[in-house]
């Protein structure tokens, strides 16, 4: 009977852990089970539409090029996301450090200085990393928008001469 | 009638975990799952289900259409079982829910490791800093099964709330 009555007693907790799940959900469901995945392919997040400066001939939108010019016209900030390591390794100077992780206590600190105003360009390694983009969608739920996927990666941005510096991160 | 309540404790079965030293042993196991599953489910709650979503989406071993309910399950179910193992109530059920539940974390972490990604734990909300998943983040998954696979199989020790008549004896 003991083995019953365990069987019993676990299925009593899974089923209060459901419950309670359910609950939270219908408390707190913000949609997200739904959303999560219509912007899996990053398609439905869509970019801000070009303004007239955005329109006048340069590089492409979202190019190493032109990431380049936003740096070197100071018109947008840069925001690694990558792990604490690889960005006291290396990254674009004077980026924002701000890794996917940092959210998951919750809102981080550095969303009190970071700006909403400014073009935010964000970026990880380039290639399968997706952490930029868990960071993206983090910071659209918090009530950014100026915000700016850059696909290619850190490596690109160091190809196309955007400067660099090594260590911890100021904020 | 059960078994644990009727013998005297300088008679306690091996499996009960009815002597002093075992006892404490078991304890310490209880305090150290209960700990970590209470603290990793605080801080999934802390961060939110959309910040842990995309935390189990990102090690790519969960079904797309497990990941949202799993979100939301998941820290539920660790405070949950965290609050019973930590009272010492229904402790080998716990146990063994929570035993379960560090495999499969760290069969996740194992996978994700063996193929080569790049991604962050994520396992205490980044309490104990970044915590790119390793042999570390492994190792210290283990000990946690560990603690909870003993007090699966013996219970919570003469310290356990369950050892009171009322509870066990229910």
């Amino acid at each position: 009977m003991d083995f019953v009555r365990t069987i019993q007693r676990c299925g009593f907790l899974v089923g209060l852990a459901l419950v309670l799940a359910a609950g939270h959900a219908f408390v707190e469901p913000s949609g997200l089970l739904f959303q999560l995945h219509e912007e899996d392919d990053g398609t439905a997040v869509e970019e801000p539409g070009l303004t007239a400066e955005e329109a006048m001939p340069g590089p492409r939108r979202g190019t190493p090029e032109w990431a380049l010019q936003q740096y070197e016209e100071g018109t947008a900030l840069f925001v690694d996301t990558r792990l604490r390591r690889d960005y006291e390794q290396g990254h674009v100077a004077g980026a924002f450090h701000l890794p996917f992780e940092a959210f998951l206590r919750g809102r981080p600190d550095l969303l009190d200085i970071l700006p909403e105003d400014w073009l935010l360009i964000l970026y990880c390694e380039g290639g399968d990393c997706d952490s930029s983009m868990r960071v993206e969608r983090m910071l659209r739920q918090a009530g950014y928008t100026e915000l700016h996927l850059f696909r290619p990666g850190y490596g690109a941005l160091v190809e196309a001469g955007v400067p660099t510096s090594t260590g911890p991160p100021e904020f | 009638m059960n078994q644990e309540t009727q013998q005297p404790d300088s008679m306690a079965s091996p499996r009960s975990g009815g002597g002093w030293t075992m006892s404490s042993v078991l304890l310490a196991a209880r305090l150290l799952a209960a700990g970590a599953l209470l603290l990793a489910g605080y801080f999934k709650m802390q961060g939110g289900p959309v910040a842990f979503m995309l935390s189990i989406e990102s090690l790519e071993v969960v079904p797309e259409f497990l990941i949202a309910p799993s979100a939301y399950f998941l820290p539920w179910f660790e405070i949950l079982l965290g609050l019973t193992l930590l009272l010492g109530v229904w402790t080998r059920e716990s146990a063994i829910l929570a035993s379960g539940l560090f495999a499969v974390f760290t069969a996740a972490l194992i996978s994700v490791l063996a193929r080569g990604m790049k991604v962050d734990c994520g396992c205490f909300g980044g309490m104990f800093g970044e915590a790119e998943v390793s042999l570390f983040t492994i190792g210290r998954n283990v000990v946690f099964l560990v603690a909870s696979a003993t007090a699966a199989v013996w219970g919570g020790g003469r310290f356990a709330i369950e050892r009171v008549r009322s509870f066990s004896s229910g």
